[in-house]
């Protein structure tokens, strides 16, 4: 690569930094004022019904997932260099097993957790998973914590997200067993959905070769993403009233 | 089941430590700045760097606060009465230009809830006035929309004052207009202006 070509490439990597934290930016615009909450006519929704309402709850669930920037997040970081499709449905899969697990327990068993401080741990799993794939624990601490435990056990945390919010409305528990699997049915179907799209953009972007030089550049915007979704969540619990 | 050896392949030459904790620090330092020049002023009107004052972020916050929640609930207040309370409905039909008038006479902290549906759109105002007024011009006016109005509202009021408490409306469309009241509530007695001499309309006790 002469000199020339490599300072055109220098350029064009200074200005997908600048795009990637734009889109970021953008990104968590809607995910700070939304993230994690059932919008005001859902909320009207789940405090008026009563009984079973299978379609309403999934529809929430599937909702939820694909508008939850957080959850997003963090499933981007985490199949960001699975290549095989097996490996992408064993690490998803490790992850609803975390998340249903901790919104039924914690739905269903009324375990209570600060919202705020379940969220800055969600924000905290996209930092940790950015951090883990630009090599940060291998150089740091010399070896890889082990990525599906990693992943299990954020599941866990996010599914008690999910709990969290959804226990601040008074549910009925007039067929609550069965909404509380619809609306976890439904977050598996958002997930599949918002997946897909994330799988055929990160697909394509593999076949260029500027994947792999931008991909450093991708998980410090993802972290800094994370520390966004953290900071906000932590504010939110020293200053919410 | 979990292997440590299962951990993905194919990824960048391995970056220094220098690169990774430089990546985490300009991480670290644009989320922190993100945040306490924007989202914190804008969402929590906490403003430390005086950043949100000056994009006017802040105003943000103070609207979120403002925002009645929906959730919230009044202090419970119970107003027991001497008599049954009243019930009474009302239909109108408005030609264009037509306006109508209906009053219930009601005493100080009195209750009444309302619903009025419409065909189309009425310029009103919700309105009242006092037994005891100081002029006889003087009325309170608690809502009134004569530049879009409306075609339906619905609510619950306590009166201010002992006096009438009702509506003004005036179909201000080219189409004759229906319209339906009904009210309950700690009232004795209607009223009804259309015009000419005001109309004594009966009120029926709830059963």
């Amino acid at each position: 690569m002469d000199g020339h070509k490599l300072q055109k490439y220098m350029v064009k990597d200074k200005i997908f930094v600048v795009v990637a934290l734009l889109a970021v930016a953008i990104l968590l615009q809607p995910a700070v004022a939304s993230a994690h909450n059932v919008s005001r006519n859902d909320a009207k929704f789940v405090q008026a019904n009563q009984g079973r309402a299978m379609g309403p709850f999934m529809y929430l669930g599937a909702k939820h997932m694909v508008t939850g920037y957080d959850h997003l997040l963090f499933l981007v970081g985490v199949i960001f260099f699975l290549y095989r499709l097996k490996d992408v449905v064993q690490y998803v899969s490790l992850f609803t097993i975390g998340h249903s697990v901790t919104l039924l327990v914690g739905v269903l068993g009324g375990v209570h957790a600060n919202s705020y401080i379940i969220d800055a741990i969600i924000g905290l799993s996209v930092v940790y998973k950015a951090f883990d794939n630009i090599d940060g624990f291998k150089r740091f601490l010399g070896f890889q914590p082990n990525t599906k435990w990693a992943v299990l056990i954020f599941g866990l945390f996010h599914g008690f997200g999910l709990a969290t919010k959804l226990q601040e409305f008074a549910l009925s528990q007039n067929g609550l067993v069965t909404n509380i699997v619809s609306f976890n049915v439904g977050v598996e179907i958002g997930q599949v959905l918002a997946l897909t799209a994330v799988l055929i953009v990160l697909s394509y972007w593999r076949t260029r070769d500027g994947f792999l030089r931008h991909a450093f550049v991708t998980n410090t915007a993802l972290m800094t993403g994370g520390f966004i979704l953290t900071g906000y969540q932590l504010a939110g619990y020293f200053l919410a009233v | 089941m979990i292997q440590e050896k299962d951990i993905p392949i194919a990824k960048f030459a391995a970056p220094s430590k220098r690169a990774i904790a430089k990546a985490t620090v300009v991480a670290a330092a644009i989320a922190a700045v993100l945040l306490f020049a924007a989202i914190l002023p804008a969402e929590y009107g906490y403003d430390p760097l005086h950043t949100g004052a000056a994009l006017g972020l802040t105003e943000l916050s103070k609207a979120t606060a403002a925002k009645p929640d929906p959730s919230a609930v009044p202090a419970t207040t119970n107003t027991p009465q001497p008599k049954i309370y009243k019930v009474d409905s009302e239909d109108f039909l408005l030609t264009p230009g037509q306006s109508v008038e209906l009053k219930y006479h009601m005493q100080k902290g009195a209750v009444m809830v309302y619903s009025w549906k419409a065909s189309a759109k009425l310029m009103f105002e919700f309105h009242g006035e006092p037994d005891q007024k100081p002029n006889p011009d003087y009325y309170d006016s608690y809502e009134l929309d004569d530049k879009v109005g409306k075609d339906q509202a619905h609510g619950s009021f306590t009166a201010p004052s002992t006096g009438i408490h009702g509506w003004f409306w005036q179909n201000k469309t080219d189409q004759r207009v229906e319209m339906h009241l009904a009210t309950a509530g700690f009232y004795d007695s209607a009223k009804m202006f259309a015009g000419g001499d005001p109309e004594d309309m009966p009120v029926e006790d709830a059963k």
